[in-house]
C-alpha cells in the first residue's frame, strides 16, 4: 500500500494510513467516506518557539512571529490573496496558531486535488514584501486589541505571568502591540526557512484518496532532504510562582478570577507525559468537577456558578492547574480550593468514584472521533508527538486508581497565584 | 443517513436521522413560545431549574452523579432565538449503545432522565423550592450581564434593540435583569405548565439507533399530550425614515462598528436562497467583497462580515476597529453595498458563492448539531425539502436577482462602541 503503515483500532472502528517520506515530511489519510474532504497542514513552529539554536548559534525571534507568519503565508507571488484560489475551487480554507504549532487547513466537497495544490503551495514559499508586511501588522495590531477586550483571555495571561518568571507562555501567541513592531520581512523570511522544513510539516487528509497522488504532490512541493528542525530553547524556569497576586480593572458582570498552581514541567511528546498528564486531569475533574462535593457544595452556598471551570494544562515546559470563575468571593473560593486538595491528599476518593471519572473521561475523549475535521487536525498536530489518539484511549483504560491518587499528591500548594479582574 | 418525521400527536413532531458516523448522538427537545419580553426571562430562569435536579434526582450533585455513570451524558436545557420565536430546549447528548459497555442501552436511560427533568422537576410543596430559585436568578442574572465581556456581541444587542425597539427581535433571550429579580416559584409553574400543556413541541434525534428504537423511546419518557400547533409569524421591520447615528462607550481597547440595513423580506425558500447567496459574495466568507476590500486592501480591521437575520428584512455588519477609523470604515463598507447594487461583481464570484453555498449544505451530515439543525428546520417550517432540492435552488439564483435583492439593502443604522470621545 505504498509504503503506508495501516493504524487501525477495531474497538474504535477507526483507522488510517501513515507514511514518512524519505525527507522526514509525514502524511497521514483516514479513509473515511463522507461528503467533506479535510486537510490539515502542520508546522511544528508555535508562539513558544521564541528562542532556539540553528548550527550551534542562538537565535531569538520577537513573540508573534509563528503568529505574524501564518497571516503572510495565504499570499501569492503577485500579492493576490490564496483565499481567492481556494474559494474557486470551492474550499473553505483557515489557519490558526497556538503555543505549540501552526495548522493550515481546508474542506471542500470537490475539486479535492485542486485544494489540496493550493495548501500545499501556500505552505511551501513564502512571499511578502515590506509594504505587505506593514499593512498586515495593522491587520494584527487589531486581532491583539480584539483580545485584550476579551476580559477572560487578559486574566488568564495575567495568571500566566503570575505563574512564570521568563516562559514564551506569559506572552500572548499574536505578540503584543509592542513586539509585532519588531517583526520584519527579513524576521518572517528566516522564522520560514528555520521552520518550514519538512521534516518539521505533516498533513492529515480525511476522505477517501489516492494515497499516490497525495504523496507526490507534497513531494513536488517539497523535493529536497529537510534541514534538521532548530532545537527551540526556553529559559531555566523555576519552580516556584513569579508572584502570588495580580488585580485589574475592567467591563465585567462581577468579578473574574483565575486561581492557578505551578506544577513541574514534563516534556510533551511522549506518551508516558501523556499518561501523566491524564492521571491529573482526571483527579482535578474529580475534586473540582461538576459532581464533585466542591462544586456541588460551593454552587448551593452561592459561592460558584455556572461559569466555574477546573483543569490541568500541560505544554511544551509549563504545566499547570487553572481553576477560574466569576464572583467576588474569589478569596474564599481560593482558600476552599487550596483546603479541598489538602483533604484530598489525605482521603482520596473512593475507587467506584474512580471508575465512574474513568467512564466519564471515555465517553468524552471518543467524540474526538465524531468531527472529521477534529480527528484530521489531532492527527496533524500528532504527527509531530510520539503516540495517537488510538494510544490516549489505551491509556485511559490502563490508567489506575494509584497514578491518579498520586497526581493529587504531587500538587505543591504553595505555588499557587491567583489573578483578578475587578468591575470598574 | 435516513431521514423519517412523524407527527406524534397534535402539535408534537418528531424527525430522527439514522447515521452511523457518529460514536454519540444527540436528541433534541424544542418547546416553541412567542419571544416576548415579559415572558423570556420566565422560560429562561425555568431552563436553569430544569437542567439543575429533578424529582428523582433531586441535588444538584445527585443528578450529575447520574449523568457521569450514563458515560458524562450531557443534558443541557436553555432558550434561543429563532426569528421572533423563542425555543425552550431540552437535549441530551449521549454515547452512541454500541459503544457503551456490556451493551447498556444508554439511549433509552438518557432519555428517561430527559423525560423526568421535563414532567418530574424538583418542587416543594407544588413550586420551585425558593432557594433554587434564588440561586439559579443569581446565575442568570451573571448570564445576562456578562454579555458586556464580549465586546462584538454586545454592540450587536444594542444594535438589535435600538434598530428594533418595541419589536420582539430586539428581545434578548435571557430576558432582563429587573423581570428576573422580579420572578418567583410559582410564576415559573405558569411556565413550566404552559410548556408541558399548551407549546408546540419539536423533538429531534441523530445518531445511530433506528426510528423504531428513537420512537419507543420518545414514547416512553416524552408522552406529551396534544396541543395547537400555532407559531407566531416574524413582524415585517419598517425602515424609520433616517439614517441613526449612535455612540455609546465603555472602557475598551478596540472600537466595534455595527452598521444595520433593512433590506426585502426573505419570506420563501427562493428569497432566502437569493438572501444567502447576496451574503456570500457580499460579506460572509473570507473571499467576499468585505473581507478583500476593507480588510485585505484597506487594512482597517481584522474582522468584517455581514449577518443577516434570516427570518428578518434585516441585515448588520460588524466589525472592530482603532478608534478615529470609523467614518473610513463606514465608507468603505457602504461602498461595497453599492458595489453591490451596481452588480460589480464577476459570474465567477456568483459561481464561487454558490460553490461554497453548496458544500455548506453537503457537509452539513457531518455534524450532530447541523444535522440537528436541519431536522428541527423541516418539523418547525413543515417543510420537506431535501438537501438535493436545495442545493437546485441555490443554483437556480441568477445575477438579476442578486442585484434586485442588493438595491433594497437600505442603511438605517450606524452603531459604535467606543472607549474615547468621537
Amino acid at each position: 500500500m505504498n509504503n503506508f503503515k495501516i493504524i487501525e483500532n477495531e474497538a474504535l472502528k477507526e483507522k488510517y494510513y501513515l507514511k514518512t517520506l524519505e525527507n522526514g515530511f509525514k502524511i497521514a489519510v483516514i479513509p473515511k467516506n463522507t461528503p467533506s474532504f479535510h486537510a490539515s497542514v502542520c508546522c511544528n513552529f508555535g508562539g513558544a518557539d521564541t528562542e532556539y539554536i540553528k548550527n550551534g548559534e542562538k537565535y531569538t525571534l520577537p513573540s508573534g512571529t509563528a503568529h505574524f507568519l501564518e497571516h503572510k503565508m495565504f499570499e501569492n507571488e503577485d500579492g493576490s490573496d490564496l483565499f481567492l484560489d481556494f474559494d474557486r475551487f470551492g474550499g473553505n480554507a483557515n489557519a490558526s496558531t497556538s503555543f505549540e504549532n501552526t495548522m493550515y487547513y481546508f474542506s471542500c466537497t470537490d475539486n479535492f486535488y485542486e485544494n489540496l495544490e493550493i495548501l500545499l503551495k501556500s505552505v511551501s514559499s513564502l512571499h511578502c514584501s515590506n509594504e505587505s508586511v506593514n499593512k498586515e501588522r495593522k491587520i494584527i495590531a487589531r486581532e491583539i486589541t480584539m483580545y485584550e477586550d476579551i476580559p477572560l483571555s487578559t486574566v488568564t495571561r495575567s495568571l500566566y505571568k503570575l505563574l512564570y518568571h521568563d516562559h514564551p507562555t506569559t506572552k500572548p501567541v499574536s505578540g503584543t502591540l509592542e513586539t509585532i513592531e519588531d517583526i520584519t520581512k527579513e524576521t518572517l523570511f528566516r522564522a520560514y526557512n528555520d521552520f518550514y522544513v519538512p521534516e518539521n510539516l505533516s498533513l492529515c487528509i480525511c476522505g477517501i484518496v489516492d494515497l499516490e497522488r497525495v504523496s507526490e504532490a507534497v513531494l513536488r512541493y517539497f523535493p529536497n532532504k529537510s534541514e534538521k528542525r532548530p532545537e527551540t530553547t526556553f529559559p531555566k524556569e523555576p519552580l516556584t510562582v513569579a508572584k502570588t497576586q495580580n488585580i485589574e480593572y475592567s467591563s465585567v458582570a462581577s468579578a473574574l478570577y483565575c486561581i492557578g498552581f505551578k506544577c513541574p514541567p514534563d516534556s510533551t511528546d511522549s506518551l508516558e507525559s501523556y499518561r501523566k498528564a491524564l492521571a491529573m486531569r482526571i483527579a482535578i475533574s474529580l475534586t473540582f468537577g461538576r459532581a464533585s462535593d466542591f462544586y456541588c457544595s460551593n454552587y448551593e452556598n452561592g459561592l460558584l456558578n455556572e461559569r466555574f471551570y477546573a483543569g490541568y494544562t500541560q505544554s511544551r515546559h509549563a504545566s499547570h492547574i487553572v481553576i477560574s470563575g466569576s464572583g467576588n468571593e474569589y478569596e474564599s473560593i481560593k482558600e476552599l480550593a487550596i483546603k479541598e486538595l489538602e483533604y484530598r491528599k489525605k482521603v482520596f476518593f473512593t475507587p467506584e468514584q474512580v471508575l465512574r471519572e474513568k467512564k466519564a473521561a471515555y465517553a468524552e475523549s471518543i467524540t474526538v472521533f465524531d468531527s472529521d475535521e477534529d480527528f484530521t487536525a489531532s492527527l496533524a498536530s500528532g504527527a509531530h508527538l510520539n503516540y495517537d489518539e488510538f494510544d490516549c484511549i489505551n491509556v485511559l483504560r490502563e490508567i489506575t486508581y494509584e497514578e491518579i491518587r498520586d497526581a493529587i499528591d504531587s500538587i505543591d500548594l504553595k505555588n499557587c497565584a491567583i489573578s483578578v479582574i475587578k468591575k470598574g | 443517513m435516513n431521514i423519517k418525521t412523524s407527527r406524534l400527536c397534535d402539535g408534537v413532531y418528531l424527525a430522527a436521522c439514522k447515521t452511523e458516523k457518529f460514536k454519540s448522538a444527540v436528541m433534541t427537545v424544542s418547546f416553541a413560545v412567542p419571544l416576548d419580553v415579559e415572558t423570556a426571562s420566565g422560560y429562561s430562569l425555568l431552563t436553569n431549574l430544569l437542567s439543575l435536579s429533578t424529582g428523582s434526582y433531586n441535588t444538584m450533585q445527585s443528578f450529575s452523579v447520574i449523568k457521569d455513570e450514563l458515560y458524562a451524558l450531557g443534558l443541557d436545557a436553555f432558550v434561543q432565538r429563532r426569528g421572533e420565536i423563542l425555543l425552550v430546549r431540552l437535549e441530551i447528548n449521549t454515547i452512541a449503545d454500541s459503544f457503551a459497555f456490556d451493551g447498556e442501552r444508554v439511549l433509552y436511560r438518557a432519555t428517561q432522565l430527559l423525560g423526568d427533568a421535563i414532567f418530574n422537576p424538583h418542587l416543594e410543596n407544588g413550586v420551585f423550592p425558593t432557594r433554587n430559585v434564588e440561586t439559579e436568578k443569581d446565575c442568570l442574572i451573571e448570564e445576562i450581564e456578562s454579555l458586556i465581556e464580549n465586546k462584538p456581541s454586545y454592540a450587536m444587542f444594542r444594535a438589535r434593540q435600538i434598530m428594533c425597539k418595541g419589536e420582539p427581535f430586539a428581545v434578548d433571550a435571557g430576558g432582563e435583569t429587573e423581570r428576573v429579580l422580579a420572578l418567583d416559584g410559582e410564576q415559573l409553574i405558569g411556565f413550566h405548565r404552559h410548556i408541558i400543556e399548551n407549546a408546540p413541541i419539536f423533538i429531534t434525534y441523530a445518531g445511530e439507533a433506528d426510528f423504531e428504537y428513537v420512537e419507543e423511546c420518545v414514547k416512553a419518557h416524552l408522552n406529551f399530550t396534544p396541543r395547537e400547533n400555532k407559531l407566531p409569524d416574524s413582524v415585517v421591520h419598517t425602515h424609520c425614515g433616517e439614517i441613526l447615528r449612535v455612540r455609546e462607550e465603555m472602557e475598551m481597547e478596540q472600537t466595534v462598528l455595527i452598521l444595520g440595513f433593512t433590506t426585502e423580506m426573505p419570506d420563501t425558500p427562493k428569497k432566502r436562497a437569493i438572501l444567502t447567496v447576496y451574503d456570500e459574495i457580499f460579506g460572509g466568507s473570507p473571499a467576499s467583497k468585505l473581507f478583500m476590500n476593507v480588510r485585505e486592501k484597506e487594512g482597517l480591521c481584522y474582522y468584517c462580515s455581514s449577518y443577516p437575520a434570516a427570518r428578518k428584512n434585516i441585515l448588520f455588519v460588524s466589525c472592530g476597529l482603532e478608534d478615529g477609523f470609523e467614518d473610513k470604515a463606514i465608507d468603505a463598507i457602504n461602498n461595497e453595498v453599492d458595489e453591490m447594487k451596481l452588480g460589480n461583481f464577476t459570474d465567477s464570484d456568483l459561481q464561487n458563492a454558490k460553490n461554497s453555498i453548496i458544500r455548506a449544505l453537503k457537509s452539513f451530515e457531518t455534524d450532530l448539531n447541523s444535522i440537528n439543525g436541519y431536522l428541527l428546520g423541516q418539523i418547525i417550517n413543515e417543510v420537506s425539502s431535501t438537501v438535493e432540492e436545495n442545493i437546485e435552488l441555490v443554483l437556480s439564483v441568477t445575477r438579476d436577482e442578486v442585484i434586485e435583492f442588493a438595491k433594497c439593502v437600505t442603511p438605517e443604522l450606524i452603531y459604535i462602541l467606543g472607549g474615547a470621545n468621537e
